[in-house]
């Protein structure tokens, strides 16, 4: 698959299907895997990171389930494709930046990726609509066990799979669910719901991950301890606790249309209402628009705008799939008012 | 467990502190742990915890002559360490044990690996793991007063020790690498 065939369509995973979708965006699980004999990615002198590069394709070229794959090494592809693949949660921003040699290779439904010299040599990751953690899990311990089969991996028997963070050793596994939780953030319940999760060893991020911002509602939760448990009592203590997470959010989205129900509508029509007639918009204003809109058809009140076109929407407006699709570099001020004229497009029959 | 400030209620929190150099586990019930605002101390970051392990490191002479110590596998100094907070190779964990052990044990609460392995680590090796797991298990069960269930997981440590001291492997390796070596070896 060609980056510009991407363009056109979006990961599986965005399809908003899965269990509890209408809070739970997706669900990722992710191993951080190293191979055994060389220096680990930060401090590896290039020719190694090269090689490296090498003994990876092959054993994905190898595996199974990897077959419909593409594998785009660091010399194919520029900065723009980079930040277009980060916007579709295939890459890290830390992989954006790397300047060692490097390399992404992905399923073309977008479900599975591997990230090649991030800051473990690899990096594999499942995404899944939904709150779906435990499918994750499992196509993720497959896809591990084949390319073990090619691949020696640094373990120790007492530390387990041995990472270049301590924060990763052991399973190396993080699970993660990107949830929307505009009722909680509206009944100010949020700060509660996260000083909670921090003491039970729970990660809150924004929507790219380490080092963002929440915004639009938007919030990714994933698991700290990664040693000491087996993978799927992690999976299962944490799918716990955001299952807690999401009976608070659909609580209070009840509450909020009992009681306030006429204001929560205009909030929604309004942003609706904005989206269709904007003709300057930042990726910010539209994020915290989409979401009430988002909760609006969750609700019922908006009904001929369906899931999966809204949950696109979210990310072809970020700046690198603007520039995609237009084909061309675009400075802030040209993005806004492209931004602004692609929401109007997908969302111009949508009734008001 | 009860609590250490109190005396009266069940602990929940545990938190290992550096107390003048030393480290010292306290528990506290919910109620002692928010006057005491510990909670919010728990959410400290790696390099917090790295920088408290280097304050601890310098008190004592031992410890600061493995601060010159550099990794045979990557070169990487403790300094280095310090600085990323990251390792340098799958050796490190070895070379800097005394300062990573800790660290890692305060960060996941534990330093012992119980999920899955790759298949060619040794048979003999995952034998060993399944066996301290049961370990922990009979434990469990014994505090919990589950005595018969405790006589099952007993009588399976049994099973497996057996099953190890026929094997003749006698190594004790540490990373997959250098059980590769052994197994040439052998």
């Amino acid at each position: 698959m060609t980056i510009d065939e991407m363009v056109d369509k979006t990961g599986e995973w965005l399809k908003g299907k899965g269990p509890s979708n209408d809070v739970v965006i997706s669900s990722r699980v992710r191993l951080a895997r190293n191979l055994a004999g060389f220096i680990f990615s930060d401090y590896m002198p290039k020719s190694m990171a090269e090689k490296l590069v090498g003994l990876v394709k092959n054993a994905v070229d190898n595996s199974n389930y990897l077959k419909k794959h593409t594998f785009f090494s660091d010399k194919d592809i520029t900065l723009l494709d980079k930040e277009f693949f980060k916007e579709r949660h295939l890459i890290s921003g830390e992989l954006v930046e790397a300047k060692r040699p490097h390399a992404v290779c992905f399923t073309d439904d977008e479900i599975v990726s591997i990230m090649i010299n991030e800051e473990d040599h690899l990096r594999l990751q499942v995404l899944q609509s939904g709150f779906n953690l435990v499918e994750a899990l499992r196509l993720i311990d497959v896809i591990d066990a084949e390319l073990e089969n090619n691949l020696d991996y640094a373990f120790s028997p007492t530390l387990g799979y041995l990472t270049a963070c301590p924060t990763n050793v052991g399973t190396g596994l993080r699970a993660s669910c990107m949830l929307h939780l505009p009722a909680l953030v509206m009944t100010k319940q949020i700060n509660k719901v996260l000083q909670a999760l921090s003491k039970m060893s729970i990660a809150v991020r924004g929507l790219y991950g380490e080092g963002t911002q929440a915004t639009g509602n938007f919030f990714q939760f994933s698991n700290q301890i990664t040693l000491g448990r087996q993978e799927e009592q992690i999976v299962n203590d944490f799918e716990k606790i955001v299952k807690q997470v999401i009976e608070h959010e659909q609580e209070a989205r009840i509450a909020l249309s009992n009681k306030r129900l006429t204001k929560l509508a205009d909030q929604i029509w309004r942003s609706l209402g904005i989206l269709r007639s904007t003709r300057i918009i930042s990726s910010g204003e539209a994020n915290s628009l989409l979401s009430l809109v988002r909760l609006g058809c969750d609700l019922g009140l908006i009904k001929d705008l369906n899931k999966n076109k809204l949950n696109e929407l979210f990310i072809v407006i970020q700046p690198a799939h603007l520039q995609k699709i237009y084909r061309t570099e675009l400075p802030v001020d040209e993005r806004d008012e492209k931004r602004a004229s692609l929401i109007r497009e997908k969302l111009k029959s949508v009734s008001l | 467990m009860i609590c250490n400030s109190c005396g009266k209620n069940k602990a929940t929190i545990h938190v290992t502190e550096l107390i003048e150099g030393k480290m010292v586990e306290v528990h506290l019930c919910e109620k002692c742990a928010n006057e005491k605002d510990i909670a919010n101390k728990v959410s400290f970051s790696l390099n917090d915890i790295l920088a408290g392990l280097m304050q601890f490191t310098t008190q004592s002479d031992e410890m600061s002559k493995q601060l010159k110590m550099r990794c045979p596998g990557c070169n990487l100094s403790i300094q280095d360490l310090q600085k990323k907070g990251k390792v340098g190779c799958a050796q490190c964990y070895e070379v800097f044990a005394q300062f990573l052990l800790p660290l890692i044990q305060k960060i996941h609460g534990s330093a012992q690996h119980f999920g899955k392995r790759p298949s060619h680590v040794d048979e003999k090796l995952n034998i060993q793991i399944e066996i301290e797991k049961l370990e922990a298990d009979l434990q469990k069960k014994i505090e919990a007063e589950a005595f018969e269930e405790a006589a099952i997981v007993r009588d399976k440590i049994k099973f497996l020790k057996k099953k190890v001291s026929t094997k003749k492997t006698t190594r004790k390796s540490k990373t997959s690498s250098e059980s590769n070596d052994a197994n040439k070896k052998e």
